[in-house]
């Protein structure tokens, strides 16, 4: 993917979270986690399934509320803001993708900037510029979501996150259902997407892999827990316990077989 | 046939009113289910409860409902006419329409759900941009129910005093005119299908935001076009001037009784500057509750009836303290007036078929082997229970049926005895046999015209007209014209046998 080094890249949020905790009845799904992101910087947070990744990422857009400590972004904590007006300077995208399937992928990415009530002509602009950047040629623009393929489908997802430029990204593990090959080449895209626009992102994944390619740290969660937050490099190395050699460990088997055989004659 | 038009129109122009205004309150409780499950849950269950009336009874409990809400408030509500058919069909259409919002908006998926939140739209937006237009083709589809529904069930707008297609079905079945019953089925039809093949249209692709754009401007358009119809003839409406106001002539739902509206409509039509507005196949006590409450001018009702069932009185008179004593009572209780005695009596009587050797009721000795059929209200009549008292009547089956079936189901041997009423044509038709009530268990019914007390305050000129009918119908005639309209002739040819009708009249 080539993009025009023209555009004014958006100043990446400062996120902060100050012992966030989350409970779901009884059970403590997010149990007093505290870390900051540096602006641009591209986080992956991975664990576990049930770790309280998702979770955890859903309290920087208030769809899930603590039950105690803060989050704050750019120093300003959003419980203060209406949930709306945070939402639309926050790109978000999941799994699940929720493209509207009454509304053709032009309008679905121009959702955001219409809700903050750009002009008509710099929301046509920006479309035919994301789709662009996500890869997708503009014979996409009057398509409806249901005659899309998964992989088209994620990039006009990953388009919609970011049309209004919005400081911070989170991402909830939006390859999951994609095939190997699709999945690294969108892998690819973004990292160099994000490293063009300056977004700060927050990444979910399951898959330690995929973070270790993507990220400029790694969060572990094990239990609703932060259990180690570094450099990939460093969380490979150093595993900073038990859990966390766990998931290591196969991650760096397979790559030494793979090295292994790379280097057989 | 000249006179389908005008009702079909205004079966038309009710049918849409109700559905334009079900639509709009089963569209707000769909949405307000949004907010609040437990409002949602409580909304839906009373609009179920509605469903589960049945709608004919919905309809009629409407007239005394808002009869008394008009006396209580002052209001100038009229409980009789299109009103209580419209509120009664509006509620009965609400719940298909609530439950396609409700269930169109649950059945949106859970990721395009958390997808409007998190692109940051507000709740409205939501509702709006994402909620609506995904629910639209069940919205329609909920609307096209309830239309289908809506239009079939305002035939039964007839007996409440609306005019309908269900003029031609309820009259033409009392007076055998078959095709006139077809008419208005096939009209009906017609209409159903007319109205979902236009709500069809809303639903075509493209869908979405555009399928409530469509279907907000046919609605819209709909119930403008009915409103301004209606703002012209609505019946509901005060009107400016009493003396424009045409002279409300009722008519219960059968034969004699629409025969006699006809007599009526010639005693007062002759008088320069009076329209007459006849309403017919009315309910029973409709007609009654209607005329005490000035919603209808004038019918003609039967002494025995008003002593019995109006004025619930029981002491037994000969005929005529009892018409004295309906005239006095009527007048004392609810201002009512009676213009005319009409001079002819139309009692209820058992009849047999000719066949038979009794001659009179005490002769039936119980009916234990006879299966006995009746009108839809004559079980419940205080005149059934003196019967069984005084001949110890246990007939081993009863039967309702519609009057106008009664006849023909005993000469087939169907059942084996009936409560006819005397002036029926068909008993001397179908070689009938009236029994004497030898123990006089069957009070007089001599006909009497009633007046409301509006007519007759403000009308003298129509009562007048109408004291002219005094003895000028005896049973004989009653009976031939009854007869006529059993052989095909309308009701209002019927009636020119009166002599009320073809006299040249005077001024």
């Amino acid at each position: 993917m080539s993009f025009p080094t023209s555009h004014a890249s958006a100043r990446g949020a400062h996120v902060e979270l100050r012992d966030v905790s989350v409970r779901h009845g009884s059970r403590v799904v997010v149990d007093a986690v505290s870390f900051e992101v540096a602006p641009s910087e591209l986080i992956v947070l991975i664990g576990p399934s049930g770790a309280g990744k998702s979770t955890l990422l859903s309290t920087l857009n208030r769809l899930v509320e603590p039950c105690s400590g803060e989050v704050l972004i750019d120093g300003r904590p959003i419980r203060e803001r209406s949930p709306h007006e945070l939402r639309r300077g926050i790109g978000y995208c999941f799994q699940g993708l929720g493209l509207f399937p009454h509304l053709d992928v032009a309008e679905n990415i121009a959702i955001t900037p219409r809700l903050l009530g750009w002009e008509r002509a710099r929301i046509d602009a920006r479309v035919l510029e994301l789709l662009g950047r996500v890869g997708l040629d503009p014979s996409f623009l009057r398509r409806s979501p249901s005659q899309l393929s998964g992989g088209q489908a994620q990039r006009v997802a990953v388009a919609r996150a970011l049309a209004a430029d919005p400081p911070l990204l989170l991402l909830d593990e939006p390859f999951g259902a994609l095939d190997p090959h699709t999945r690294n080449l969108l892998q690819a895209e973004l990292r160099s997407l994000q490293a063009a626009l300056g977004t700060t992102t927050l990444f979910v994944s399951h898959d330690l892999s995929e973070a270790a390619l993507l990220a400029d740290r790694i969060a572990v969660l094990v239990d609703g827990r932060l259990v180690q937050l570094a450099s990939p490099a460093e969380v490979l190395s150093r595993p900073a316990n038990e859990a966390v050699a766990r998931m290591t460990e196969p991650a760096l088997r397979r790559a030494h077989a793979l090295c292994a055989l790379e280097r057989a004659p | 046939m000249s006179e389908l038009w005008p009702l079909a129109l205004s079966h038309l122009r009710l049918t849409v009113l109700a559905v334009t205004l079900a639509s709009l309150i089963g569209g707000g409780i769909g949405l307000a289910s949004q907010r609040s499950r437990r409002l949602a849950r409580i909304a839906l269950v009373a609009a179920s409860l509605v469903q589960t009336i049945p709608a004919l009874a919905l309809l009629a409990v409407m007239v005394p409902a808002l009869a008394f809400i008009g006396a209580r408030t002052g209001a100038p509500i009229s409980g009789i006419g299109e009103l209580p058919a419209l509120i009664g069909l509006t509620l009965y259409a609400i719940l298909p329409v609530a439950r396609a919002v409700v269930l169109g908006i649950e059945s949106i998926a859970p990721s395009v759900r958390a997808a409007a939140l998190a692109v940051g739209m507000t709740p409205g937006q939501r509702l709006r941009l994402v909620e609506l237009p995904l629910a639209a083709a069940s919205i329609v589809g909920g609307i096209r129910t309830a239309t289908a529904w809506t239009v079939g069930m305002a035939t039964l707008a007839t007996p409440v005093g609306a005019t309908s297609l269900g003029n031609l079905i309820f009259g033409g079945l009392q007076t055998r005119h078959y095709d006139q019953v077809a008419l208005g089925c096939a009209g009906s039809a017609g209409m159903a299908l007319l109205l979902d093949g236009l709500l069809a249209l809303c639903a075509r692709p493209p869908q979405g935001r555009r399928t409530l754009v469509r279907l907000g401007f046919v609605m819209g358009m709909g119930g403008a076009a009915a409103l301004l119809a209606g703002l012209t003839s609505l019946t509901w409406l005060p009107r400016m001037a009493a003396a424009s106001r045409p002279v409300r002539v009722g008519a219960k739902s059968f034969a004699e009784q629409l025969v006699l509206a006809e007599v009526l409509r010639c005693a007062i039509a002759a008088d320069a500057d009076a329209g007459v507005d006849v309403r017919s196949s009315l309910g029973s006590t409709v007609a009654f509750d209607a005329l005490r409450h000035n919603e209808l001018d004038v019918y003609v009702e039967y002494t025995g009836t008003a002593w019995l069932t109006l004025l619930h009185e029981t002491e037994r008179l000969e005929r005529s303290a009892l018409r004295q004593a309906v005239e006095r009572e009527l007048a004392a209780r609810f201002g009512i007036h009676v213009a005319a005695h009409l001079g002819f009596e139309n009692a209820y009587a058992l009849v047999v078929r000719g066949d038979e050797r009794v001659q009179r009721i005490s002769a039936l000795g119980g009916a234990a082997d006879r299966s006995f059929g009746a009108d839809y209200e004559f079980f419940e009549r205080p005149e059934w229970r003196a019967l069984r008292e005084r001949y110890g009547l246990a007939p081993r089956e009863q039967r309702v049926m519609d009057p106008s079936l009664l006849y023909g189901a005993l000469a087939s041997r169907a059942v084996d005895l009936i409560a006819g009423y005397t002036t029926d044509g068909r008993i001397e038709k179908l070689g009938l046999r009236v029994l004497d009530d030898d123990r006089a268990a069957i009070p007089p019914y001599d006909a009497i015209v009633l007046v409301s007390h509006r007519l007759w305050g403000e009308r003298p000129d129509v009562i007048r007209r109408l004291r002219a009918l005094e003895g000028s119908i005896d049973a004989q005639s009653m009976r031939r014209m009854n007869a006529r309209v059993d052989s095909g002739a309308s009701p209002r040819a019927a009636a020119q046998l009166a002599p009320i009708c073809h006299e040249p009249q005077r001024h």
